[in-house]
């Protein structure tokens, strides 16, 4: 019972969500809007109850398994790749590479250190 | 595919590349796991290009794959939601380096839209290409809304989006053992600024921590990205 509450909370923030972009046109997406707002209600309720616990713990383990129909879904796009692969290659390669250790390197420069924990 | 309009039922055919996807998937986890967490056996790469190459093979249009898929993609939704959870566990840690995240995540962010758009004008492809490389670091629920409105191609954009996001998780343990950044929060930080939802996923199977900065920096980007490029584009 707790693990469908769990779903069943998840669904309906996000249902909330996607309800609130339509109707007040916002520019944010609605996965996004769902994720303030959960954090929100986790803020008033001062804790993570249960049911939802695991069944965020099992859909974020396995977030990889939900994105596999958008990468299929370039099934259909191999036709402009193959057009453009190699300029694009080399943009993404550097365009990846570049933010990646950047973004990486200027917060490592600037945070205040973490306990031991942290650190792998 | 969203929650307020559902796809159909799979009938028989979606149920059948839904359970090939999720049995591929399994294997590929065992895999990976028997190889010492190798990054190279990625299951959502390797499943994901044997589905590609079944319906290239088979003659198979996409539409019938996505009959199953599509349901994924719903409860993809929901696993996006459940990111609030470790941003609310590690809240405090966040809020310590707050400084630091902010100044991180915007000039990473800069740095990965002007190199892409820098290098796409100097080898001078085409400006619906330009435009199309403009939204590779936001989210890909994003990309394609945010292509549209600047003039690019918005399943292109899915496309560069969703290859960024695997090429940063396929050398991002290297490139941090190389430079030699060990703080994980700054590793999620960086997963969540140049590769977006799917590193995101590795950042969240790596450790909570490392999740919890990657999601809330994947969220304020492509935020932030995406209020701003329309309005750079409507400039020039």
């Amino acid at each position: 019972m707790q693990l469908v509450a769990g779903i069943l909370l998840l669904a309906a923030i996000l249902a909330l969500s996607e309800w609130l972009k339509i109707s007040a046109s916002l520019a944010v997406p609605a996965p996004v809007l769902a994720i303030v707002l959960l954090v929100i209600i986790l803020l008033m309720r001062g804790a993570v109850p249960t049911g939802l616990r695991r069944v965020s713990a099992v859909l974020l383990r396995h977030m990889a398994l939900f994105f596999i129909p958008a990468l299929v879904a370039m099934v259909g796009l191999l036709d402009v790749l193959q057009e453009n692969i190699w300029p694009l290659l080399l943009i993404i390669i550097v365009s990846t590479v570049v933010p990646l250790w950047l973004t990486a390197f200027i917060f490592d420069r600037l945070a205040p250190g973490l306990d031991d924990e942290g650190r792998q | 595919m969203s929650l307020l309009s559902l796809p159909d039922l799979p009938g028989w055919e979606g149920l059948f590349w839904l359970a090939t996807t999720l049995v591929l998937y399994a294997i590929f986890l065992r895999l990976r796991r028997h190889f010492n967490d190798s990054g190279l056996l990625q299951p959502l790469l390797w499943v994901s290009a044997l589905l590609m190459a079944a319906l290239l093979i088979g003659d198979i249009s996409l539409s019938r794959y996505q009959l199953g898929g599509n349901w994924l993609v719903v409860i993809l939704g929901l696993s996006t939601v459940s990111i609030g959870v470790p941003i609310y566990d590690n809240l405090p840690i966040i809020r310590r380096a707050a400084g630091a995240f902010f100044v991180a995540m915007l000039l990473g962010s800069v740095s990965a839209v002007g190199t892409a758009l820098v290098m796409a004008y100097f080898l001078q492809l085409d400006t619906l290409i330009f435009a199309t490389l403009a939204t590779k670091s936001i989210t890909s629920p994003l990309a394609f809304g945010v292509s549209n409105e600047i003039g690019g191609l918005p399943a292109l954009a899915m496309g560069v989006v969703i290859i960024t996001g695997n090429f940063a998780v396929l050398i991002g343990p290297k490139l941090f053992a190389l430079t030699g950044i060990s703080d994980i929060r700054a590793q999620g930080l960086a997963y969540g600024v140049a590769a977006h939802g799917i590193g995101t996923a590795e950042a969240i199977r790596q450790s909570a921590l490392m999740g919890s900065f990657a999601g809330l920096s994947m969220g304020l980007n492509g935020v932030l990205t995406s209020l701003v490029l329309p309005m750079v584009f409507s400039l020039s």
